[in-house]
Formats: C-alpha cells, structure tokens, sequence
C-alpha cells in the first residue's frame, strides 16, 4: 500500500494548476517525504514537485484568496529540503537556475541552497561546491544587484557550515580545507591588482566564510593575513594600501568574534608583524591612514589576551600622542573608543600613559597651549571624560574637578563644563559597582561641601548636573546606602548641619529669603523623591511643609518650579494618610485661584505648583485627580488665568528626566496619557464649540494638542474626524507650540493610510495654511516643520494634489530665498518634490 | 544601448555639511555659499550609472562659484570621458535643477570645464541658449529622462 499510495499522489499532483491546490499539495509532499520512504520513485517525487521551482505567480489584483508568491515559494522550498535524497537532482537545478536572469530567481535559488545545504551534507555538496562558488563569487564581485549580493552572501555561509560540520583539526585534509585553497588560488590574483572595488568584492567573501564557523575562521586566517600583509608591503598605490589594511582589519575583527583558543593562535603567530604595521600606520601623517592603523589596534584588542601589558603600554603611547596633537574629529573619535578597549584591560597602563598626560595638558597655562593650537580644554575634558570607565581612572580627575570648582578665578574652562563632565562620568559607569561605591564615599560628600561653600557661583545647570549624580546614586544603590544619604540631606537643608558640624549661614529650607540658596533645591529633590520610601525617614512633614511653604512665597518662578516638582514627587508616592491632610490645604489654593482680584504674579505660582500636584496625583491615578483634572479645564474660560492655564498644561503629559519617572520609583499607572484623552477630549470640544472669544478657544485647543502629543496613532485615528477640522483652524492662532503641534500631527498623518485619506478631505484650508506658515517669519523652526508637511503632502494620491501643484511651486520662490539655509534646504526637498507630480519620469 | 563608459572609477562622498549652532538661530543672515549650490547638484543622479555626479567626480565643490551680490553662479562640470555623449543631458540636468532650486534672481551660467570634452563648445552654446533649454523640456522624452536625473534615490 504505501508505495502504490506515493505512486498514486505523485499522479494526482501532476499538472495541478490551481495555487490553492498547490499550497496544500506542497504541505502533503513534505508529509509524505517525512513520514513514507519514497523506494523506487525518489525522482519522480522530485520532477512532480521540482517543476514548478522557481515559482513565477502573480497574484490577480484584489487577490481573493490572500495566497502570495512568497506562500508559494516557501511551501515548494520546504518539500526540496525534504530530504537528503533529492540532493543529486535537486543541486544540478539549483546551479542552473542560479545563473539565470531573472533576479528573483537567482534569489529564490540561493535561499533554496542555504535551507538544502545542511540537509544534503558535505558528500552531496562536495561534487558541486566549486560551480556553486564561482556563481556566487561572479555575483559577489561583478554583480550590481546589492539584495543578490546579500543572499549570495547569505547562502555562502550556509554552505561553510555545512562543510565544517564534524571538522575538528584544522590541519588534516578535509572538503572544506581543498574548497578553501580553492579560492584562495583566485584570491591571489584579485590581490595583485589594485582595483579597490572588485577587491573589497572579494574579500567579503572571505570575510563572510570567516563568520561562518570558527574552524573555517582558522582555515582562512592562516592564509589570508599573511597574505594581506605582504601585498600591503609590496603595495605602492596609497588607496590600496587603504584599502589592504582595512580588510586586514576586518580580518581581525572576525578572529575577535569567535575568540577561540584555535583562532586567537594563528593571530598570535603573526602578531610581531601586525603590531609592527600597526605601529607605522599610528605614527602616518596621513589622518585617514592612521585612522585604520587606531581601528585596527581595536580589533586586536577584542582578541582575547593577545596584547601584552608592554605593547599595549606601546600603543598607549602613541595614541596619547595623536590625542595631544590632533583636533580632527573623526581621528579622536576613533582613539577613544580604542582608549575605552584598553582601559577595560589595562586600566594602570592607561592611566599612566594617557590620562596623566591629558590632565598634565589641562593644567598647562592657556599661553603655552595657544601655540600649537591643538585641542580646546574643554575638548580634552570630553575626551577624558569618555575614557574614564574605571574606578582608578576616576580618582584624579575628579580631584581635578573639585579643586578647579571651589577655586573662584582662573578655571581651565566654565564650571558646567566640569560639572557637566562629572555627571556624565558617573553616568556612563553607573552599572560599575566599583565606581558607583567611589561615587557615594567620595564624589557625594564633596558635592554636598561644594555647595555650602560655592553656592553662590554655581549656575542653574551646574545645580542640575550635581543633582543628576545624587539621582544616579540613589536611583543605584541599596536601600541603606540611600538613607545614609537622605539623612545627610535633611541634616544639611533642613538642620544646616554637614558631618555633624552646624553651620552658620546655610540653612535654604529655613532662611527662605536667600535666592542663590534656594536654587539648590533640586538637590534635595533629587535624594527625597528618589529614595524608597520607609518608617524610618523622618522630618518628611518638615521638607512638605517647608517646601510648599517657599512655593506659596517666592516671588521667583523658577525657585516655584523647584519647589513644584520636590512636591509632587513626593505626593506621587506618599500614602494615602500621608497626604491626606496636605491636600486639605491645597484645596485652599485651588480656591485662591477662583476669587478674582489676583495679581498675576500670585496667579502664575498658584497654577505651577496646582499643575504639578495634579500631574503627580494623575500619574498614580489618585481618587482626586479627576477633580483637579476639572478645575484645571473650568479655569480656561476665566480671562487672564485661562491662558496661564494653558500654557502650563504641558507639564502634565511630559516626561521629566529629573522627577516622576519609573527610575526614581514613581507611581506611574498604564495609559494614563490615553485616559487623560478619552475622559476629557468631550468636554473640550464641547467647551470650545461654545466658547465666542476666540482668545478662549484657543486655551481648549492649546490643552487639547498637548493632550494629543503622546498618544499612540490607533488611538488617535478614531477621533481624527471630529478633531481634525479643530486642528487645522488652529494652524490661524498665533501660538508656536500649538502650531508646532498641529504640523507633527499632519506629518505623521500622511504616514498611514487613513490618516491620508481622512487629510485628503481637508486639503483646500491645509495647504494654504502650510504655504503661509512656510513664510512665518519669526521661527524657521515652524517654516522647517511647514514645509515638511509640504514635502509629505506631495506623496499623497497625485490626481488630489495636482490642483494645487503650481500654486505650490509658485509660492514656494519666495521660500528659495529664505533668509536661513536651513529652511531653503527644505524648501528645495518639498519643491523639487511638487515639480515631479505627474510628470514623466517620476516613480 | 551599450554605455559609454562602462566601469567608472568611483569617488568619495563628501560628508554633509555640519550645522553651526548660528544656522539655527532665526536672527542670523546665512548668505547663499558656494558649498550650498554644490550640495544642490551633487546629489544628481547620473544617466548612465546608479551613481550620483559626485561619485563620479563629474561636479567638484572647487568648479562652484556664487556670487551673491552680483546674483551670479557659474558652474564647470567635467564629463568623466572626452567622448562622452551624455555631457548635454547632465548640463541639462544640472540647468533644471537649478532653476527648480535657486531663487529667480540668480543668473546661473553651466559650462564643461575647459579641454574635457571633444564637443565643447558646442554643448556650452547649448546649455546658454534659454530657449533652447525650454524646447528641449517641451520633448517629454527627454523631460523624463531629466526628472530621472533629479529623483532623489530613496536608500
């Protein structure tokens, strides 16, 4: 029965036609192949499946029965990799149809021989791998099409799999070992010749052969670095010799990604002559050369324990040099992702030779620098700062900083330059224990004396690159460590005492009336808000109450702000009886806002602080969110605080780095930005229908775009009829962020297919309004935006936008002309787009 | 249709420009540079090979000049062959590209560079002849061909 049944469906498949058929006669074909043993009609089954290979289907237009070419092409693959059976007639084919001119074929051929390769085994493929190689290797080299490429590629290390499957000494003669000398017969020639293209070609080849499997790696190392070493010696064109240690490069950066004992051997065997190369290409004129010479010392160290501490204190040396002398950029860039390999392996090296020398370079006098003109301070601070990632290259440089930022004159550069370089020190390191251990016994302490003594000079962003550290400490350490730090804090802002010792004129929580004092603020919000909340923590009543207390009375709205945020991360996390009695009081302060006669200083502040509670309770989904929520839009219909209102709205759907984000452990709901929408977006379209004064209506638009901004597009998209229109009338209001927005949200319109249709309904007031905004003289960040949305709009369906083309093209002049290049760059981008229309020639 | 020259030698491209902090604030006048032009012809594509005219050294920053003031461009190109016949068609190309891209009150004047090209002076009365340019964008043969040229590939 069952080779009368194989029999029977061969017959039955024959000639089918029907592509529904044919999908589940393949499915058949694999079970049978899987699960009967085929006996005498092995071929049979093979021509009766092979002759539709490779599948040309094209689907009718509306495509009825959801079946693709690609459904075809997969189902049919997997009956030829059925089996290793049908390697000796499926290879011949296979061969044939790769060299045929149709290039979905050639690809379809070559996914077919990457999926069989494995199946049929080193002795079916052996007869064939020369002729499969000098096909892909024609494709590789001389062929245009970069997709065939890839899958040449692709399929090419299939096969070096497959061949290297059960290989274990790379010495003994084997099918992959003759294949490989195979090709390097050729490679030889292709070396000699100095066409850079064809030889970068070629060289993929054996680079990608590399990647395949670490024996076959061993196999072409052997040959191929000495290889590449020689010609680059030989070699007298500069391109190639380019050209040569680049793939010399890669070369190694294969041997580092295997890492193996086997391979890292062979490296090791021609090591004298590449660190002798390498060495000679650092000390090159040429900053293009020695940028290889810096790229190749990189990938030798990804070689595991290949360098020794003397060559790389060799290399260190001499990379110091080029730091030292050099201000291009891309050199630099390249010597500190090289500086950042060594120092996660020779950090004493480095610090000895390069970081000594660059901190010895800063200290020199500004004079003496101006000589050689070489490298800015501040670009050798970026530089040591971004290769400072070890606790022991830490040490000096942050000495360093301290010293230059209690000194009141003659600092090497600006005090946010420094801070800003120990912010992102400890960042960049924040997962390194060791360094995270020094951040909290050395660099926190010193930061805390920092501003009792120099609280005076810090600026702004100085506050805010300390405070950023006191977050990153607390947001890393264990809990213990944390209090350790809170107590510290609440003794020193609120007590005026630092470790132990009273002080007498620091105490900002106290004092209130000391601006400069207050403007360290951040720094007790960064400890307190980020902190895990416990028993133990005392005096949070004193912090709430004191801090709330300078929100109500400063008379500086920025010093308001600090305040704002300190409360509202801790409201965010409080519990409930907590906070139960502080919301009392401010329900006093929503009540303020309603009486009338405010002085709009008061009213400003009021509505700050009121803001920000209400984005914290928001955030945790408090029971009374939903009510300040309502009072925040019952406010937009009053004159003067309306508009205050909304202009302040956006804090409740931004995102801040510094407070009420999941690191500093806030309590943040899911989709909170889509409830806020769906509860609200009613009644602000209702109140806006309603309004008269146009002043108003402006207000619910404001709240409502903001509203819009972080919403997921399949949120969006249901409402967009009804808001769209409000959208587009917004585009006449003169406010910035609301234009602003109004523009992202076209622009991502036309990114999808609705979004396109629902636009294509309103481009008679759209695009007018986008070729006035294009002339918006006060912001080329509008114009840019404008005619970005110019530039989508043009791949909208062309026989609705071709009423509109010339008057695009003619307005657009004016723009060509545009004060900034920037805009006239778009400006050209949106034009030339308009001028392809419906023309010939445009796709 | 067999090519002209069928394997090029290909160039560097040169990297984009970098934006200045000043190129971003609204109140700064950036004045239309030599570097600005360059960059609106490099990128064209050529009619032969998917390369662009920079690829192929047809166009070098160096052969751009503009004088704002004067409201004058002049522009050489070379074609990378003496013979080449396609030299007309990247003037052309060069021409329109312009004329979509550059204010009105430039006079722009596209030349090939002195001594490249067998035909010269032929194909430089050509690209001067205003109407000459227009009638040859009424052929919209021709007109496709161009709007090829100019079709920036999406990578």
């Amino acid at each position: 029965m069952k080779s009368d049944f194989v029999h029977g469906y061969i017959q039955t498949m024959d000639a089918e036609k029907d592509p529904r058929n044919l999908i589940l006669a393949f499915q058949i074909a694999r079970k049978i192949i899987d699960n009967f043993s085929l006996g005498v009609f092995v071929e049979e089954m093979f021509e009766v499946v092979s002759c539709y290979f490779p599948v040309s289907f094209s689907p009718p237009p509306d495509n009825p029965h959801g079946i693709t070419k690609q459904d075809l092409v997969l189902s049919l693959r997997s009956c030829l990799s059925a089996t290793p059976l049908f390697s000796e007639y499926c290879l011949p084919l296979l061969l044939e149809k790769l060299t045929s001119d149709i290039t979905s074929a050639q690809i379809d051929s070559l996914q077919t021989l990457a999926e069989c390769a494995p199946v049929y085994g080193t002795a079916a493929l052996k007869e064939y791998i020369s002729s499969f190689y000098s096909c892909l290797r024609k494709e590789v080299v001389d062929g245009d099409s970069e997709e065939v490429k890839r899958e040449s590629l692709k399929c090419l290390s299939c096969l070096i799999s497959t061949l290297s499957t059960d290989i274990t000494d790379i010495s003994s003669s084997s099918v992959l070992k003759s294949f490989i000398e195979e090709i390097f017969s050729e490679y030889r020639i292709y070396i000699l010749k100095s066409d850079v293209k064809i030889l970068y070609n070629a060289s993929s080849l054996l680079h990608c052969i590399c990647d395949a499997n670490s024996i076959a790696c061993c196999m072409v190392l052997e040959t191929a670095v000495p290889l590449v070493l020689l010609q680059y010696n030989n070699q007298t064109q500069i391109n190639c010799r380019r050209c040569l240690i680049d793939i010399l490069n890669m070369f190694i950066s294969c041997a580092a990604r295997h890492n193996t004992e086997q391979v890292l051997k062979i490296i090791l065997i021609h090591k004298a002559d590449l660190i002798s190369t390498y060495t000679e290409l650092l000390l090159a004129r040429d900053k293009d050369i020695s940028c290889y010479g810096i790229r190749g010392v990189a990938a030798i160290l990804k070689c595991n324990n290949v360098l020794s501490e003397s060559e790389a204190e060799l290399f260190s040396k001499h990379i110091a040099t080029i730091l030292l002398s050099n201000s291009d950029k891309k050199i630099r860039n390249e010597c500190v992702i090289t500086v950042q390999l060594l120092a996660s392996q020779f950090p004493v090296i480095v610090k000895s030779e390069i970081q000594t020398k660059l901190i010895e370079k800063l200290n020199q006098d500004q004079m003496e620098i101006d000589g050689d003109s070489s490298v800015s301070k501040e670009d050798l601070m970026g530089i040591i700062t971004s290769i400072s990632h070890h606790k022991l290259l830490l040490t000096d440089i942050t000495y360093f900083i301290f010293l230059q930022l209690n000194q009141q004159k003659d600092k090497i550069c600006s005090s946010e330059v420094l801070t800003s370089c120990l912010c992102s020190m400890v960042e960049n390191n924040k997962t390194n224990g060791d360094v995270l251990d020094y951040t909290n016994t050395s660099i926190v302490p010193n930061i805390l004396q920092l501003i009792v003594d120099q609280y005076q000079s810090l600026t702004s962003n100085d506050i805010e690159h300390l405070a950023t550290i006191l977050r990153i400490s607390c947001t890393n350490s264990s809990s213990s460590i944390c209090e350790g730090l809170y107590k510290q804090i609440v003794d020193l802002f609120l007590h005026g005492k630092l470790k132990g010792i009273t002080l007498k004129d620091f105490q900002p929580l106290q004092n209130r009336s000391n601006k400069s004092q207050l403007c360290s603020l951040p720094l007790v919000t960064a400890v307190v808000c980020s902190v895990p909340l416990s028993e133990t923590m005392v005096n949070i009543d004193d912090i709430v109450s004191s801090v709330m207390s300078i929100c109500t009375t400063t008379d500086d709205l920025t010093i308001c702000e600090y305040g704002s945020k300190c409360i509202a991360g801790l409201l965010n996390k409080l519990t409930e009886s907590y906070i139960e009695g502080i919301l009392m009081d401010i329900d006093k302060l929503w009540d303020g806002l309603f009486t009338v006669n405010q002085s709009s200083e008061n009213v400003e502040r009021s509505v700050i602080l009121l803001t920000w509670i209400t984005k914290a309770l928001v955030l945790r989904n408090h029971c009374k969110a939903k009510e300040y929520i309502q009072k925040l839009l019952e406010l937009l219909s009053v004159d003067i605080v309306g508009s205050i209102v909304a202009e302040y709205f956006y804090i409740i759907v931004t995102q801040y780095k510094d407070i009420l984000n999941s690191e500093m452990r806030a309590d943040i709901k899911m989709f909170y930005h889509q409830r806020l929408f769906l509860e609200n977006k009613d009644r602000l379209v209702t109140d806006y229908q309603e309004s008269e004064s146009g002043a108003i209506k402006k207000n619910y638009l404001i709240v409502l775009s903001n509203l819009m901004k972080p919403l997921q597009k399949q949120v969006l998209l249901p409402e967009l009829p009804l808001l769209l229109p409000l959208l587009i009338h917004s585009l006449v209001y003169e406010d910035r962020n609301l234009i602003q927005v109004t523009l992202t949200t076209i622009q991502s319109l036309c990114e999808n297919k609705e979004g396109s249709l629902l636009l294509c309904k309103h481009l008679d007031s759209v695009i007018p309004q986008l070729l006035q905004l294009s002339k918006y003289l006060s912001d080329m960040k509008i114009r840019i935006s404008a005619l970005k949305c110019l530039n989508t709009v043009s791949h909208l369906p062309s026989h609705l936008i071709l009423p509109y083309r010339n008057t695009v093209i003619k307005s657009l002049v004016q723009v060509l002309d545009d004060k900034k290049r920037l805009v006239r760059n778009e400006a050209v981008t949106a034009r030339s787009k308009w001028f392809l229309i419906a023309e010939p020639g445009s796709s | 249709m067999s090519l002209d020259n069928a394997n090029p030698v290909v160039f560097q491209k040169t990297t984009e420009r970098e934006i200045l902090p000043e190129d971003e604030d609204n109140d700064v006048l950036d004045e239309i540079d030599d570097r600005e032009v360059y960059d609106l012809i490099r990128s064209i594509n050529d009619p032969e090979h998917p390369l662009t005219l920079e690829e192929l050294n047809v166009v070098d920053h160096a052969n751009v000049h503009v004088d704002n003031k004067k409201n004058k461009i002049s522009i050489s190109f070379t074609p990378t062959i003496p013979h080449c016949s396609m030299a007309t068609l990247i003037g052309l190309s060069i021409r329109v590209k312009l004329l979509r891209a550059l204010p009105p009150r430039f006079k722009v004047d596209v030349q090939i560079s002195p001594g490249s090209h067998a035909s010269e002076e032929a194909v430089n009365k050509q690209l001067a002849d205003k109407e000459r340019v227009a009638a040859a964008l009424e052929n919209s043969h021709l007109l496709k061909v161009v709007n090829e040229c100019l079709t920036i590939r999406e990578k």
